[in-house]
């Protein structure tokens, strides 16, 4: 152990190492996989120097766990009560109302208690497990878990697939095969790795951090924490040692490399060996560099900058830019915007629980021309919403619901300025939320994006799960706000919230990281309402909601203008 | 009664014979988790999720065949989603981790054919060996999370000087464990 590791070391482990120390210790380790080695030991006896001498209640483990259970199988059969309900209310010839005293139940409703007498019998819980893929893991059989997606689809432009049923940008890929008759897509992979094709080319996705090229032309590009992607091809894995590099592969399996950046390891017969950048070679079929190419492959960006990623505002699903005259406008009013069922109102009663009381303004105030927008995108130039200090509460129907019980991906974004940032002592009550909800349970299938008194990006999902970003948002700067939302019929949905301040770059595709990432949610609601939710002292400003199925619907770069 | 009955009984809806279960197989859970989950992740709340799974795909399972494994390989897929999530979080490797180590951490957590940790046995045992006062300090430092410059008091020491006696303790703790697998190995 050298004593420039012990120190950084040690500072790692008491939390006390400052951001330029933990970059020398990652090279370090990187460096050195003996130290590696070594040091994730160190790591190991470290954690478990905790359990071992942390007390711990596992009577209080036991029972959480069990009343975790509990509450999932309550809320299926609550859920279950409630569906039953609304049927035999909504199916015709039944009549089961508050006011008969003997109230005429038909046959719709007889079918329906049986089937609900029936699921208590069984216990309720055999029926919300949902059907998952079949793992074999170290000789064991089990269902123990849906298999898990590595990579994402980011970006795809005039894609014909031969190999699955059409892919989504946005959607997250399993391993296995795709093949691309025409068009191009880039991937990236969980590890960090991205991969750009252009059809036709099959591609078989391994892990986090590893593909297989079986023909077809690809540009791989790792950048930092990304090194050591594998690719495989016929001839020769090659492994990306933090670069950038584009393979070939012919129909017959000739396999023609070439080093954009950085190097990249291949086997050139039976021991490694090391291509460096400027260099594109042609292997043998022992994996050996046979012929000395010109290096003629577009680089990663050129790639994409050739297909011209679009904005996609045809496909939003609905949109509300505040097109309005500035002053006051009566609700009613507020009819402009596409995808909508109707103009914003205030909540109903039944919508209304905290605050059970209604005291939003009957009107918007609109004004123009108070963002601060740095990012090529349209709007947040004239009609935006100003909400007042105190509370706001409105709600706008959706004409096409979300529907989360659906495999489907769905981006909205939201331009939001902060007029003032409060930092009373104690915390004080300042929320913003973009809330997703259902008319058919309007308060347990709900999604919701937002900020709360600390200023950190938050996500709600379903009952009572919250996720919280440790990133205090920029004070008293316009924001834009995009979010994504991952539903799947079967398994568990995700959600990701973005938050992008004055000074950060928008990218053409989906960003590597967020800033909430959720798990364990699984809803299966239609949200067929937004509710924007304002509370607190300060007054804040909104404009440029988009909803739509594509990063590019929601965040349009470029060339639109308002 | 023998886990397959009490499997039985998880099968056809006890809760109870299900806690049963949870509470024999907490500690080994979390031990395995707790020694690869990255820095930052709640290796309790994955071990939680682990037993929530394990009972909703309580059907899947089938009698007579490893549990344990079962168990283990849901506690496995637990830890990858809990990774993933933790990557695709702004600021992860620059905030928490090298990204080395987390890659290390992922390799063995896949690697790990029985999910056994022989590990803690050893530490348990060396922790044993240790001396009162070395003893005292560790679990100050991990038992009670004290801070360092509580430490330091409590010992009319500098914090630095606390820092590289805590560096000595665990490589000492590290070189004894060493020993203890180099026996069992030769045994």
């Amino acid at each position: 152990m050298n004593r420039r590791f012990e120190q950084l070391w040690t500072g790692y482990l008491e939390g006390d190492l400052d951001s330029s120390g933990l970059t020398e210790l990652q090279e370090m380790l990187a460096a050195d996989p003996e130290l590696l080695r070594l040091a994730t030991d160190l790591y190991e006896q470290h954690r478990l120097l905790g359990l071992e001498l942390q007390p711990f209640d596992s009577g209080a483990f036991v029972q959480d766990t069990i009343r975790k259970i509990e509450n999932d199988r309550s809320e299926f059969l609550s859920s279950v009560t409630e569906e039953l309900r609304k049927a035999a209310h909504s199916a015709p010839d039944i009549a089961v109302t508050d006011r008969r005293p003997l109230p005429h139940v038909g046959w719709f409703g007889y079918v329906a208690i049986a089937v609900f007498t029936l699921l208590i019998t069984l216990g309720g819980q055999h029926w919300f497990w949902r059907p998952v893929a079949t793992d074999v893991a170290d000789g064991v059989s089990t269902h123990a878990a849906r298999v898990r997606d590595i990579a994402t689809l980011i970006f795809e432009d005039g894609c014909e697939w031969s190999s699955t049923p059409a892919l989504q940008e946005g959607q997250r890929l399993p391993p296995g095969m795709l093949a691309l008759a025409a068009g191009t897509a880039v991937i990236r992979f969980d590890g960090g790795a991205e991969l750009v094709m252009t059809g036709p080319t099959s591609l078989v996705l391994h892990s986090t951090g590893s593909a297989e090229l079986k023909r077809g032309d690809v540009v791989v590009r790792a950048e930092d924490g990304a090194e050591g992607f594998e690719l495989a091809t016929p001839l020769s894995p090659l492994i990306d040692l933090g670069t950038e590099f584009a393979v070939r592969v012919g129909s017959s399996g000739d396999t023609e490399v070439h080093v954009l950046d950085g190097q990249v390891e291949y086997r050139n017969g039976d021991s490694p060996d090391v291509l460096t950048a400027g260099h594109a070679v042609r292997l043998s079929k022992r994996g050996e560099p046979v012929e000395e190419l010109q290096l003629d492959s577009p680089r990663f960006d050129e790639v994409i900058r050739r297909a011209n990623p679009r904005p996609e505002p045809e496909r939003m699903l609905a949109y509300e830019g505040f097109h309005y005259e500035p002053g006051i406008l009566p609700l009613a009013e507020t009819t402009k915007g596409i995808g909508w069922a109707g103009p914003w109102r205030l909540r109903t009663r039944e919508e209304r629980r905290l605050p059970d009381t209604e005291n939003s303004p009957e009107f918007f105030e609109i004004v123009h021309g108070q963002m601060n927008v740095t990012w090529p995108v349209p709007g947040g130039r004239l009609g935006m919403l100003r909400l007042p200090a105190g509370n706001s509460f409105y709600v706008r129907p959706l004409a096409r619901p979300i529907d989360l019980g659906r495999d489907g991906v769905t981006f909205f974004s939201l331009m939001v300025r902060e007029t003032q940032r409060r930092l009373a002592p104690g915390r004080p009550r300042e929320h913003l939320r973009l809330t997703f909800r259902s008319s058919e349970d309007y308060f347990s299938d709900a999604i919701s994006f937002g900020h709360g008194p600390g200023y950190r990006p938050r996500v709600q999902a379903g009952r009572g799960n919250q996720f919280n970003s440790p990133l205090v948002l920029p004070p008293e700067q316009t924001t834009l706000w995009i979010g994504k939302i991952i539903s799947r019929e079967q398994g568990e949905d995700e959600i990701y919230f973005r938050v992008y301040g004055e000074q950060d770059v928008l990218g053409y595709a989906e960003p590597s990281t967020w800033h909430v990432v959720t798990r364990g949610v699984d809803i299966a609601a239609r949200l067929d309402r937004v509710l924007l939710s304002s509370t607190g002292r300060t007054a804040r400003i909104v404009d440029e909601l988009r909803i739509g199925p594509t990063w590019r619907s929601v965040a349009p770069m470029q060339d639109e203008t308002e | 009664m023998g886990l397959d009955e009490q499997i039985e009984q998880v099968q056809a809806g006890n809760l109870d014979a299900f806690a049963e279960i949870v509470r024999l197989y907490e500690r080994p859970i979390r031990a395995w988790l707790v020694s690869r989950c990255p820095p930052g992740g709640d290796a309790d709340e994955v071990a939680q999720k682990t037993f929530v799974q394990a009972f909703k795909r309580i059907d899947d399972f089938a009698i007579g065949t490893d549990f344990r494994a079962w168990l283990f390989t849901i506690a496995r897929y637990q830890l990858m989603a809990e990774c993933t999530r933790l990557q695709r979080m702004a600021d992860y490797h620059s905030r928490y981790a090298p990204h080395a180590l987390n890659q290390e951490l992922e390799r063995r957590a896949a690697g790990d054919s029985d999910a056994q940790n022989p590990l803690l046995g050893h530490l348990r045992s060396c922790l044993e060996e240790m001396g009162e006062k070395p003893r005292q300090i560790l679990n100050w430092r991990y038992g009670e999370e004290k801070p360092l410059a509580e430490i330091a008091e409590l010992t009319n020491r500098s914090v630095g000087a606390i820092k590289k006696h805590l560096f000595q303790l665990r490589k000492a703790l590290y070189e004894c464990i060493q020993r203890k697998q180099a026996t069992e190995a030769g045994q």
